[in-house]
């Protein structure tokens, strides 16, 4: 735990943003002790100015090595914290889309949300037996 | 709007460069910040050239569809409904 009282000890923050930020090596929550994959990514160049990227390792995941393929994942992260102190209260991730790439290129796959489709569908089938009851009962001859 | 270092990704047989793109959006309503993080596009840098793939969401072209759905439904009551004005 680290000394917010939650979380593991390797949780870092990232000033720019004020977020939390879990190293790409943390970042595994399986309970299974997973295999180190071989990593399919050299070394990145020297840089002159410091890039951004804690911001986006919570976006986009690690490139994982799979047969012939490499795969990332990117996930849609929402946090709502403390405007005064910074600290988070409430925070989801949302995966969005997984990146693969091989010998024949970059392909994005998207990722449908299933309960924000489910609910759509259940609110416009109940919105359009709403209005085909209303219609039927419009069209019943008058009793007086 | 914030982008990664290229990552080098190595395939069997040529090596591709990724940029990631990602967009940040913050909001503060009464003391709560609310802080959205999003992939937004991915930079492609081939052999081809560079390319920008955006990132399509799923759920978009079913939200379109429920949505005029649900702009439609009324329309058979308008159509179809005797209404007591219109009646001889």
């Amino acid at each position: 735990m680290n000394s917010n009282g939650h979380g593991p000890d390797d949780v870092l923050l990232d000033t720019e943003l004020g977020l939390r930020v879990t190293p790409a090596g943390a970042r595994e929550s399986s309970s299974v002790a997973a295999e180190p994959a071989p990593s399919p990514t050299d070394a990145l160049p020297e840089l002159d100015a410091p890039l951004p990227a804690p911001v986006t390792t919570l976006v986009f995941g690690e490139p994982r090595g799979v047969g012939d393929k490499t795969i990332i994942s990117a996930t849609g992260v929402q946090t709502v914290y403390r405007a005064s102190d910074g600290a988070p209260i409430y925070s989801c991730t949302t995966p969005v889309a997984i990146i693969e790439v091989d010998d024949h290129g970059v392909r994005i796959k998207p990722i449908a949300n299933t309960r924000l489709t489910i609910l759509m569908w259940t609110l416009t089938l109940a919105w359009i037996a709403y209005w085909l009851l209303r219609t039927l009962r419009a069209r019943q001859p008058q009793r007086h | 709007m914030v982008r990664s270092g290229p990552i080098y990704i190595r395939t069997r047989t040529r090596v591709i460069s990724l940029v990631e793109e990602a967009r940040v959006t913050e909001h503060e309503v009464s003391g709560l910040r609310l802080s959205r993080l999003r992939p937004r596009a991915l930079f492609v840098i081939d052999e081809q050239g560079v390319h920008r793939v955006r990132f399509a969401s799923a759920n978009m072209p079913k939200l379109a569809l429920a949505l005029l759905a649900v702009i439609c439904a009324p329309l058979q009551y308008r159509l179809f409904a005797r209404r007591p004005g219109h009646e001889q």
